[in-house]
């Protein structure tokens, strides 16, 4: 179902980033004293446009702290983000109102990541409310298309999302996303915590779409198996730094840091496991 | 209608629990109004009985409770043995001086926090967040009778502000404008006291909720689909943190009532405050009980209105 990264046509990175570094500073709540605590140390890694680039590492490897410094949710303290050859490190407010519509990013807890005093046509209408595109019954019209693009009946428009599941949820913020016709979705695990056939259904919908819309994705996990279904390069995250970042066979084939190797056989571990399991009692 | 239906029987069993303690707690008290006239020795003990007899003093407690549920319900709300007249026209010129007070301060308030409290969300750990907790923790510390006492020491050391009462006896204050302005000028004191003390807590509340909002994942998803601070505040952050923030405007509109009692007695407010004092002091039952009642009846009704407030602007609770 996956092309092979080797495969792609070479085109311009849509997202470079150089030695990217946050560093968060906090205080023991003991003896209030001031630490720091680096987040993501000189992250150097490339989006190549119209393929899924996978972002794997443990809880606290720094995933989604690299994923808000991407969509510049949060200031990176050095480093360079290029994105569609502009260097977006230090855009002003306005020129973040041009950038933002591109990035889109799809949160891990759906019921928390839309508006909930909102209904579903509402959510999708909002980011063309806030850019003043079309009347309000186009914007309507356009949230009711997407809607069905997703996958969700149009006729539940004016359900609120607790009134949805977590994969219908996550359709809709995915709808929601796309509302801004973005070049590249950001997927904070976007697929935890859902089952694993509603999570097969999403990763169809997500290989559709993108298809239909030449995305490009990054999709961060930290469940390796899951990113090496769809996943065109594999970027590995270890304390606060990507320690090994190429195609997904070289990755997954010869990993060179000891931390890919580890979740590789962690990987394998949990598969020929759930293996056994299946296997008929005697 | 089923929530309304089930909220209001809930606070019709809350004003019988409530009658019923008061009645009892008046009862178990030691001593009635007439002891002092049994110290009387021109007093006979068969006028005394027939004093006792006539306020229905003599009669058991659940025939006394009955006897004063239903004339509160025909809107008799029974007899002020020290005032020597009907409680109803006492306590609703009181009550509406307490309101005065309350509503002011209130309001004060929650204009005061609302802002303030957001500013310091947006700035949470910052210096001068940090300063505006510790302020608060040290008004939460600090009583207000004690803020009360010093404005009034404040205020007869340096003559700017009235030192107590609800107006001047001075004839120039006759008529409407310069009555409205002396009664502005009486309020000062404690309408600041009050305020003062109500303050932090609303304060440390807004804060709280929208801190909690601002770190909330559908803020973060907003903020990436380029919604402004504006939209994102009014749109977002203060409906969605609004919750707690309701709860709580239903428990200060259900304290109009009560909240003022200290001060009003410090300040020589004509309010509730030493209208109940008084009561308590020379035993005069059914004052007592009807300013407890009046009380419970402004808190039952705030939270209610609290659970309107809730009803009609969280979807989640609709959906429950």
């Amino acid at each position: 179902m996956v092309t092979s990264a080797a495969k792609l046509a070479p085109k311009p990175a849509l997202v470079k980033v150089r030695a990217l570094s946050k560093r968060y500073e906090q205080r023991s709540r003991l003896s209030r004293k001031r630490f720091t605590v680096d987040a993501i140390r000189n992250v150097d890694f490339e989006l190549a446009p119209g393929c899924v680039t996978g972002l794997v590492g443990e809880s606290g490897s720094g995933k989604s702290t690299l994923a808000a410094c991407l969509s510049l949710l949060e200031r990176p303290d050095s480093g360079e983000i290029w994105f569609e050859g502009k260097n977006v490190t230090k855009s002003t407010a306005a020129e973040l109102r041009q950038f933002r519509p591109r990035l889109q990013l799809v949160f891990q807890d759906s019921a928390g990541a839309l508006n909930f005093r909102l209904t579903a046509a509402q959510i999708i209408e909002e980011p063309l409310a806030i850019r003043h595109l079309g009347s309000r019954h186009a914007r309507r019209r356009r949230a009711l298309d997407l809607m069905t693009e997703v996958g969700l009946p149009a006729d539940w428009s004016e359900r609120a999302p607790l009134q949805l599941s977590g994969g219908q949820r996550q359709r809709l913020a995915i709808a929601r996303a796309l509302a801004c016709q973005p070049s590249l979705l950001i997927l904070d695990e976007s697929l935890s915590g859902l089952d694993l056939i509603t999570q097969a259904h999403i990763l169809k919908l997500l290989a559709e779409l993108q298809a239909a819309h030449s995305l490009t994705y990054l999709l961060i996990s930290h469940d390796l198996s899951l990113v090496a279904r769809i996943a065109h390069y594999i970027a590995i995250m270890h304390r606060g730094q990507v320690v090994e970042y190429g195609s997904k066979e070289q990755v997954l084939a010869v990993p060179s840091h000891e931390h890919t190797q580890q979740l590789i056989s962690s990987a394998h571990a949990l598969e020929s496991g759930l293996a056994r399991l299946q296997e008929p009692l005697p | 209608m089923r929530f309304l239906a089930r909220r209001l029987l809930h606070a019709l069993f809350l004003l019988a629990g409530v009658s019923i303690l008061c009645f009892a707690f008046t009862s178990l008290a030691p001593g009635t109004y007439f002891d002092e006239l049994k110290l009387n020795p021109q007093v006979s003990r068969e006028t005394i009985a027939a004093l006792q007899s006539q306020y229905g003093l003599d009669k058991v407690f659940p025939v006394r409770y009955l006897d004063w549920i239903k004339a509160a319900l025909g809107g008799n709300w029974g007899y002020s043995l020290a005032y020597n007249s009907p409680i109803r026209p006492l306590l609703l010129v009181r009550a509406w001086n307490t309101l005065l007070l309350t509503a002011t301060a209130t309001l004060l308030a929650w204009m005061i926090a609302i802002p303030l409290g957001i500013w310091m969300a947006l700035r949470a750990g910052g210096w001068r967040d940090r300063l505006c907790t510790g302020a608060t923790s040290v008004l939460l510390a600090v009583p207000e009778l004690v803020v009360a006492l010093l404005f009034l020491e404040l205020a007869v050391r340096t003559n700017v502000l009235p030192a107590g009462g609800m107006a001047s006896l001075n004839p120039e204050h006759a008529g409407l404008l310069p009555g409205l302005r002396d009664l502005a000028w009486h309020l000062v004191i404690p309408v600041v006291a009050l305020t003062l003390a109500t303050l932090p807590i609303l304060l440390r509340h807004v804060r709280s909720s929208m801190r909690e909002v601002l770190g909330a994942p559908f803020i973060q998803a907003a903020r990436g689909h380029g919604v402004g601070p504006f939209r994102l505040l009014f749109r977002y952050v203060l409906p969605a943190g609004a919750n707690p923030l309701i709860s709580l405007f239903g428990l200060s509109l259900g304290g109009l009532l009560s909240a003022s009692l200290l001060v009003e007695v410090v300040v020589g407010w004509p309010g509730l405050g030493p209208f109940l004092l008084d009561a308590a002091m020379s035993r005069d039952l059914y004052v007592v009980i009807d300013v407890v009642m009046a009380s419970t009846l402004f808190m039952v009704m705030g939270n209610l209105v609290a659970d309107v407030l809730l009803l009609a602007v969280d979807p989640r609770i609709r959906a429950d």
